[in-house]
């Protein structure tokens, strides 16, 4: 038998004969072979160490009704999930997502259209850059205005109502 | 189930398509020429952040800034209906082209030069054309009452200023 650890696989070929895993000829060829090569040898102490350690090891006690808790906790889990109840036991979002991309070409192309749409929260709080010689000549404007004393029917709120 | 997938999103399709744009249509929010209405400058600053106005303020001498002050609170203690009809003028004022816009600001500013009485004959004269629809205002314009009472100079001025006349 050629040796293992040339081969690409050879060390799982080895833990595997030291978990008791191998065919017994598989096994009788290994330990043939473990005879005469240091380096499986070494290997396969090794591994045998850490079987007996984790044989050493104690076993923690399952507790009786440990299938019972767990059913509660995965029962729990499905329950916090509310809104599932909602949808229809085969619910998939599949469909939804073109009608959700349609609608995003639509709004974006409405928004294309009319971009101030939207800007309603913007105007409300504008940025700095509004120039206050602007409202100079806003208020000039509005007295001159105010000069000529026309009320005129009443007309509809303006955007901008009094504040 | 293919069907009723295919009315979902016709629905919705549709809502898309119908409540917008009739929410962008909603009244006074578009000018009489359909161009989004924007506040006027003064309400712009006055919508502003306090640390904002302050900012904006502070680029005036501080005499200036007081009186730009006086003159914004003294606006925004107007009586509703009133700044409702002066932003109304304002802003027929500046949908008028550049040139239009300069033209009745100089006949503003001639109306303002006129003596008490006929800046009161042509205040009333303007109120009673408020009143009237506006293919009705031209010809009260031409009417041998107003040619008979106003001089030429003042109807030139009535003819400026009816242009700002809120829609009857």
């Amino acid at each position: 038998m050629e040796c293992p650890l040339e081969d690409e696989h050879g060390v799982e070929l080895i833990l595997a004969f030291c978990a008791a895993r191998l065919a017994p000829h598989q096994d009788a060829e290994l330990q043939g072979h473990a005879r005469s090569c240091p380096r499986c040898r070494e290997l396969m102490d090794a591994q045998q160490i850490v079987w007996r350690a984790l044989d050493q090891l104690p076993a923690g006690e399952v507790p009786l009704d440990f299938d019972a808790r767990v059913y509660q906790r995965i029962a729990a889990e499905q329950d916090r999930a509310w809104w599932r109840l909602l949808l229809p036991r085969k619910w998939s979002w599949r469909p939804v997502l073109p009608v959700a991309a349609a609608c995003a070409v639509l709004m974006a192309a409405f928004l294309l259209k009319s971009p101030d749409l939207f800007s309603v929260g913007r105007q409300a709080a504008p940025a700095p850059s509004l120039q206050i010689e602007q409202v100079e000549h806003a208020l000039d404007d509005m007295d001159m205005l105010r000069q000529l004393g026309v009320d005129g029917p009443p007309e509809k709120p303006h955007p901008a109502e009094r504040i | 189930m293919k069907r009723i997938r295919s009315i979902i999103c016709a629905a919705i399709l549709l809502v898309c398509g119908v409540a917008l744009p009739a929410q962008a249509r909603q009244a006074g929010r578009f000018t009489r020429r359909g161009v989004p209405r924007a506040a006027t400058p003064i309400d712009e600053f006055l919508r502003m952040s306090p640390e904002d106005r302050r900012k904006a303020l502070d680029q005036l001498p501080p005499a200036k800034r007081r009186r730009l002050e006086e003159r914004i609170q003294r606006f925004n203690q107007l009586p509703a209906p009133e700044q409702q009809n002066l932003r109304g003028m304002y802003d027929r004022l500046n949908e008028l082209p550049a040139e239009r816009q300069t033209a009745v600001r100089g006949s503003l500013r001639e109306f303002a030069a006129q003596p008490a009485d006929r800046k009161k004959a042509m205040r009333q004269a303007l109120r009673s054309m408020a009143s009237l629809p506006e293919a009705e205002r031209e010809a009260r314009m031409s009417s041998p009452e107003i040619r008979s009472r106003f001089s030429q100079q003042e109807q030139g001025i009535l003819r400026s200023m009816s242009q700002l006349l809120p829609p009857k």
